[in-house]
């Protein structure tokens, strides 16, 4: 680590005694608290809002410190990381065309994204090669690769159980290619894809890192479709006893306030994996169906949109989340008692995702989206929204079955769908000797089967 | 049941938050500007149905220059009552829906209306095949006069409509994606700030009674507008295509345009309406 | 009185029985006197303060009244040779009246009155008119500060003026194509015109006889001026009916045509110009079905020549249904029970009236006996009553 020159003593007082070195110098490493530089100028507070101080003693471009970067993931488990993992602060969606020509091809895929994902998750040293070859690794995060939070999730699209690889038989059940919505203008070049590869981490490099890592080790088997990055506003940490609160969407609202609470395992077991001895296939179990939807939000026209409007299309309250009339994020509305919409509209966003019927809980989701932020478009407005992902147990009593009851929402008017796509997460790997996707190959041997008939 | 005025009220949900910085404006006198805005609406569909059945006559006569010279001034009837037309979706994604929203493009089956016969004529330069999409049109032009007939107006979306008519405008004619294949886009920028005007203009003793300088600002920038895009007007009353337009002046629409955008947005609160 | 006795001879016996019968018939015969003139002041009292008005044949007397807000009731006794209306009027609005006023009797019309200054009306459109101060009270202050946003109205009488509108250009059109066949010297044509526009005035004629001036121009029968049908003021439609249906002829007519198309055309003007409040939506609809149920419908006098009556009495239930529907959502969701009594009604005044449709129009109405036209009157009663129930079920008044 390069030594940090002394702090200087601020131009205006600080209310605390003056620090030693060390102090100082631990000062500054909470100010960068999640890797970012200037901006946790705001967080850590106190002295640290002087301008004086802002104008750190560090270098210009001196790396932004951060004390996460060894953070990591178990990448073996019953389940995929990435679904029920606390969603960090940068996330990525890559959808992929894979070339693989026949099963050898795909099986050569599967065990390297394995080998891959399994180095990236852990961390370690690159291998160097000889300086007159190109190097092996980007080189982004440096000699050692730290995992910094990273998971990377890989789910199949419906259009690899095409006739190329013989998994016709293995489809999971409710796995379709996606079909807009009334509200829908999808983008050809922005749906759909045989693979998907979720990557998240602390920061977009981390993510970037990983992605150049899979691209340069299978040019022959994967093509890049359409990627999708994006990053939810991190908040100061929670303080104890306080609930934890939701990260915010570019419409200014708290996003998953409604979740059900993915570190209950029994609720999971219910709504987002699917379970042993369904009426899926057998390699399916422990995974889930994602549902990607690349969502523009219209965000010049939100932002002349009245405040008492906003909160009545959504149906929260928008400065702390909790539903109208309550006061915290995690209070549940109580629509028995308003069935006319007169406290939350019936065409409120939250009450038509979530009518909270008996009859509606079988319809629950797991939330876990980014906000995007892209470009400009030809008429000067912002190319910004939501990169939604979502997981359930079954895709159409899921993301469907919501999606078709917010159809024709007030919110529409500020929201355009243009790409995304569904797909199916493969369960965990369980083992060294397991490999990403080797269940479903193994219950697609040819061998195995009786010869199908053409 | 007779009930009391303030219960009423509640279970009406009109009661002004503690918030609110502007006096309601007297109900009443929000009567006068809406019957004349549904007046003004009706008139304005009566001309889009007349205008619809010449253009329609034309295509499907096979009259390839005639349909051409007709689609853009009979769009400006639609475009200019947009927000009251919206509040009917089945009928605006079928009479106005642009290529965009359909997953197929222009193979979708369900794309329909003006801008799919736009397609035909403008890109393809035929008329075949239209006949059905031409009847189609006709129709639910005449659909949409008899809902709009039997509609009320809600008073927030009148005045809302200002605004939305603004995001039209910002969203799609400034940047010419509107009319993608005739490029006579500025004939439905005109409408759309046509149609704000107008209500504003209906509105303005309502508004000029709560603040005199917005009125005037707003003034302003619709007069910074229809001069830019006066510059643009053929002999005959029409506009360039879009392509015509400098890029110095379309920049010079943006300003205003946003500027309309926000200030209209606040139309409704500064009338007290939600 | 009872006779008296002679001091000394004592009466026969059977004269002294009918002396005590018919002492105890008057004394009967003066108690229930004095109970019905209790029963009846305390009716009176009922309606406290009833303010009396005298009708003479040229001027009313008090010709100046002064009563305090809320409601209040007036007795018209008519001391003329006509029959009269007698209409309370604020501004150029008529606020409450009363029409067909038979000579020598009395009618009581009640009223609602907020704070102001009234003109009343006083028998013949030449008398001189009246004033009526009605001053405010500790209640109407109240309620004028209490009054709540109508913001539930605004979609109904939005919808009721564009109706206003609509039906004003079309009636203008009817008249003008009434007044291009008395150009052209078409009695049969101008005959077959007048119906229809007569129908177009009837649509609108709740709204319309709020505007007294231009109603009278408008609407007037010749019995309201002096000299009736040959009053030199006796004008618009029934001036028209009285050269086509009676006289049939249309010697000077252009005139009488042409002003009423400018009076009708400024009638759209003033409707468009004047406000109304819910409360008055509902009222006048009520006051044009009673004028239908208690005058119009036995008396046949509207359409004392052409005999067309029915036509307006259709024209009159389109109205009606107008201001229902525009009603109904908020009937529906404060006044739910009330809504089918009124549907019943208009559906019963709606069938009786089709029972005269005669090919496109309607038979003419001096062949209705006096049963069925009572019968139209009770039907047009029971709507008007039913109506009536929607101001206390909406708390309009109380606005």
């Amino acid at each position: 680590m390069e030594s940090i020159p002394p702090l200087a003593f601020p131009a205006c007082k600080p209310k605390k005694k003056p620090m030693n070195d060390s102090e100082q110098f631990n000062l500054q490493r909470r100010r960068v608290l999640m890797g970012m530089g200037a901006a946790g100028v705001a967080l850590a507070g106190t002295a640290l809002s002087c301008p004086a101080m802002a104008a750190s003693p560090a270098q210009v471009t001196e790396a932004p410190s951060s004390d996460k970067t060894e953070d990591r993931h178990a990448f073996h488990g019953k389940h995929q990381t990435g679904i029920v993992t606390p969603r960090p602060a940068c996330g990525m969606l890559v959808s992929f065309d894979v070339l693989a020509s026949d099963r050898e091809d795909l099986e050569r895929l599967f065990r390297t994204l394995n080998e891959r994902i399994a180095f990236l998750m852990k961390g370690g040293p690159v291998t160097q090669v000889d300086p007159k070859l190109p190097p092996v690794d980007s080189g982004i995060l440096g000699p050692v690769v730290t995992p910094d939070n990273l998971t990377i999730t890989v789910s199949v699209g419906e259009s690899l159980f095409d006739e190329r690889f013989g998994l016709a038989d293995a489809k999971p059940k409710r796995l379709i290619r996606m079909v807009g919505f009334p509200n829908d203008a999808l983008e050809a070049d922005c749906c759909h894809g045989d693979l998907s590869v979720q990557f998240c981490s602390n920061t977009t490099d981390t993510n970037i890192h990983a992605l150049r890592d899979i691209v340069k080790n299978l040019p022959d088997l994967l093509l890049v479709r359409w990627k999708q990055e994006g990053s939810v506003p991190p908040q100061a940490p929670a303080k104890p006893g306080v609930p934890a609160q939701s990260a915010r969407n570019f419409l200014g609202f708290r996003d998953g306030s409604a979740n059900p609470n993915s570190n209950d395992a029994k609720t999971m077991d219910s709504i987002v994996w699917v379970p042993p001895g369904s009426d899926e296939p057998a390699w399916a179990a422990n995974g889930s169906y994602q549902a990607v939807r690349i969502i523009r939000n219209f965000v010049e026209r939100w932002d002349r949109t009245p405040l008492q409007e906003q909160e009545s299309i959504l149906g929260r309250v928008k400065s702390t989340g909790a539903p109208m009339g309550g006061e915290h994020e995690t209070q549940v509305p109580d629509y028995a008692k308003d069935p006319e919409g007169k406290l939350t509209k019936l065409d409120a966003h939250i009450r038509l995702a979530n009518p909270r019927t008996a009859a509606t809980q079988a319809n629950l989701i797991l939330r876990r989206p980014f906000n995007y932020s892209n470009g400009v478009n030809k008429n000067g407005q912002l190319d910004m929204g939501l990169l939604f992902i979502c997981y359930q147990a079954d895709l159409q009593k899921g993301f469907i079955t919501v999606q078709t009851r917010l159809n024709g929402e007030p919110l529409e008017e500020y929201l355009k769908p243009v790409g995304g796509g569904y797909f199916f997460t493969l369960p965990g790997v369980i083992g060294d000797k397991d490999f990403i996707g080797r269940s479903l190959l193994d219950a697609t041997q040819p061998a195995l089967q009786p010869k199908a008939t053409a | 049941m007779k009930k009391s005025p303030l219960a009423l009220l509640l279970t009406l949900g009109l009661l002004n938050t503690p918030h609110s910085a502007f006096a309601a404006t007297a109900p009443l006198e929000l009567v006068g500007p809406i019957s004349d805005y549904k007046i003004y609406v009706t008139e304005q569909l009566d001309e889009l149905a007349s205008h619809t059945q010449q253009f329609t006559d034309a295509v499907k006569k096979g009259d390839l220059a005639t349909a051409k010279k007709l689609y853009a001034p009979t769009r400006v009837y639609y475009e200019s009552i947009e927000p009251i037309a919206e509040l009917f979706s089945d009928l605006d994604a079928s009479i106005d829906s642009r290529v965009d929203d359909h997953e197929k493009g222009v193979k979708a089956e369900d794309f329909s209306g003006f801008h799919r016969i736009e397609y035909s004529l403008f890109s393809e330069n035929s008329t075949q095949g239209l006949g059905e999409l031409a009847d189609g049109l006709n129709k639910d032009v005449k659909d949409l006069q008899t809902r709009v007939a039997g509609l009320t107006f809600p008073p927030e979306k009148v005045v809302g409509g200002a605004a939305a008519l603004l995001e039209e405008v910002a969203a799609t004619k400034i940047s010419g994606e509107e009319d993608r294949y005739s490029h006579t886009d500025l004939y439905d920028f005109q409408g759309n700030i046509d149609g704000a005007k107008k209500i504003v203009d209906l509105f303005r003793p309502q508004i000029e009674k709560q603040d005199a300088a917005f009125i005037a600002k707003v003034d302003k920038n619709f007069a910074m507008v229809n001069k830019t895009l006066a510059k643009y007007k053929t002999r005959d009353g029409g506009f360039e295509t879009y392509d015509k337009v400098k890029e110095n002046d379309r920049k010079a629409l943006v300003g205003p345009v946003n500027t309309l955008a926000e200030d209209l947005s606040t139309l409704r609160g500064k009338l007290g309406l939600n | 009185m009872p006779n008296q006795a002679s001091p000394q001879a004592s009466p026969p016996r059977a004269l002294r029985w009918a002396v005590a019968g018919s002492v105890i018939v008057m004394i009967a015969a003066g108690g229930l006197f004095y109970y019905a003139s209790k029963v009846a002041a305390a009716k009176r009292q009922a309606n406290h303060d009833e303010v009396l008005v005298t009708l003479h044949p040229h001027s009313c007397e008090p010709n100046a009244l002064s009563v305090p807000a809320g409601r209040a009731s007036f007795r018209i006794v008519n001391r003329s040779d006509r029959a009269v209306e007698w209409e309370i009027l604020d501004g150029v609005l008529v606020v409450e009246e009363r029409e067909n006023i038979a000579p020598g009797l009395s009618q009581v019309i009640n009223a609602n009155l907020l704070p102001g200054d009234y003109a009343i009306t006083c028998g013949l459109l030449s008398n001189p008119r009246g004033t009526l101060h009605v001053s405010p009270t500790a209640a109407s202050d109240a309620a004028a500060k209490a009054k709540p946003s109508m913001v539930a109205f605004v979609g109904p009488l939005s919808e009721f003026r564009v109706y206003l509108s609509t039906q004003s250009s079309a009636l203008i059109k009817a008249v003008t194509a009434l007044e291009h066949a008395i150009e052209a010297g078409d009695l049969g044509q101008a005959q077959a015109l007048y119906v229809p526009a007569r129908a177009a005035y009837q649509r609108i004629a709740l709204a319309a006889q709020r505007l007294a001036e231009l109603d009278n121009t408008i609407n007037a029968r010749a019995d309201y001026f002096d000299k009736r049908e040959q009053d030199p003021g006796f004008a618009g439609f029934h001036r028209i009916e009285y050269a086509l249906f009676q006289q049939r002829t249309l010697d000077g007519l252009m005139p009488v045509a042409q002003r009423l198309i400018a009076d009708i055309t400024t009638l759209k003007q003033q409707l468009l110009a004047q406000s109304l409040p819910p409360e008055q939506l509902v009222s006048i609809v009520v006051r044009n079905l009673n004028s239908l149920a208690d005058v119009r419908a036995s008396s046949g006098e509207e359409e004392r020549y052409s005999h067309t009556d029915l036509n307006g009495f259709a024209a009159n239930l389109v109205a009606t249904r107008k201001v229902v529907e525009l009603l109904r959502p908020l009937l529906s969701k404060s006044a739910a029970e009330l809504l089918p009594k009124i549907d019943s009604a208009v559906t019963a005044l709606d069938a009786e009236l089709n029972g005269f449709k005669v090919n496109e129009g309607y038979a003419s109405y001096d062949s209705v006996s006096a049963e069925r036209r009572t019968q139209i009157a009770d039907k047009a009663k029971v709507l008007a009553d039913a109506l009536d129930g929607i101001d206390p079920a909406l708390g309009l008044s109380g606005l």
